[in-house]
């Protein structure tokens, strides 16, 4: 057989099987996966936009370790002194105490809050926390599910991050002025 | 079109799937002489297309080639994994001389082209039935030019032995 007749030969299958196509039922599992694939992208997305918050809370706790306020502490058995402690008045000379002038504060809106939002799904038992007074874009209240309009996602507001006795942030909740 | 799917346009990826499906799916049907297998295939080539676009580079290719080479890799493994394939084995030499019409002469054209070894069967089943450029076969199966030529010339003269009795009695 001679080469133009197999070239022949090859052009009467391509012709006969140029129409075929992968039956519908492929386009419509790659189309369910495509979905599937782009939801798993966005909750993934989701999840990294928390995680970045928890992390710049923790900065922020490390930053400003001042700013810190206890306000919860497991209790503790009391401790009994074996011998009670000998308080020895300390005698002071008097001295005139400086005169201070008080300005009148400012009147200071009221400070409410939200209620708190985890941060964490899974986390060790929280033995000790302290609230650290953060500044964060009003994107963060977006992602823990609260309502905040577009044009004010750049916004800053305040919230308090609990920190736990590990140093994890377990939970946020924002301040709001009344 | 790929940088509108990776973005998350549905429609974009739909529009993707149907230009390219076809030449997809002939390719491996022609590989692999199975149209389940052929199927499974072309389903898995845009899967893959989906983890990997990324990786995709325009200047070294075109899609089509990319495709092919997704495909073909996927192809391969078929072959290597499975043996009742309609290879060399179901291509008697009693069939390839009886007399045929129009159809049957199809037929046998198609299990001359599956008896080749794979890697005479892919040059064939790109540059003669997908018309792919020798460039694009060249990108899809890894080799250079030069190699898809040489391969095509001796996979030809492989089906000219093979189809060699048919030649008279051919409505080609």
């Amino acid at each position: 057989m001679s080469d133009e007749n197999i070239l022949e030969a090859l052009e009467t299958l391509r012709e006969a099987d140029q129409d075929l196509e992968a039956p519908p039922a492929v386009e419509e599992r790659l189309i369910r996966t495509y979905r599937a694939q782009l939801r798993q992208r966005r909750w993934m997305r989701a999840y990294a936009c928390v995680a970045a918050v928890a992390a710049a809370v923790v900065i922020a706790v490390v930053l400003q370790p001042r700013k810190t306020r206890p306000v919860f502490e497991a209790p503790s058995a009391p401790v009994t002194p074996a011998v009670a402690p000998q308080i020895v008045p300390e005698v002071r000379p008097r001295r005139p105490r400086p005169v201070q002038i008080r300005r009148a504060a400012a009147p200071q809106p009221h400070e409410g809050y939200t209620d708190f939002y985890p941060l964490i799904d899974l986390a060790p038992p929280l033995e000790r926390g302290e609230l650290v007074r953060v500044t964060v874009p009003a994107s963060a209240m977006r992602q823990v599910g609260m309502l905040v309009m577009a044009s004010h996602l750049d916004d800053p507001v305040e919230a308090d991050v609990l920190i736990g006795q590990d140093g994890l942030a377990r939970a946020i909740r924002f301040v709001t002025y009344q | 079109m790929l940088a509108w799917t990776r973005a998350g346009d549905e429609a974009a990826f739909t529009a993707l799937y149907r230009q390219h499906q076809g030449a997809v799916y002939r390719f491996a049907l022609h590989m692999t002489g199975s149209g389940p297998a052929a199927e499974d295939v072309t389903q898995e080539t845009f899967l893959a297309l989906l983890r990997t676009a990324s990786r995709y580079d325009s200047s070294r290719g075109t899609l089509a080639a990319f495709l092919y080479g997704i495909a073909r890799n996927f192809v391969l493994r078929r072959i290597a994994g499975s043996r009742d394939l309609p290879l060399e084995d179901s291509a008697g030499e009693d069939d390839l001389h009886a007399g045929l019409s129009r159809r049957e002469t199809i037929d046998q054209v198609r299990r001359a082209v599956l008896s080749l070894p794979p890697v005479y069967r892919e040059v064939v089943a790109l540059c003669d039935l997908e018309e792919a450029s020798y460039e694009d076969a060249a990108v899809a199966l890894g080799v250079p030019v030069g190699t898809i030529r040489s391969r095509l010339n001796r996979a030809r003269a492989m089906l000219a032995k093979k189809l060699s009795g048919v030649r008279g009695e051919c409505h080609v």
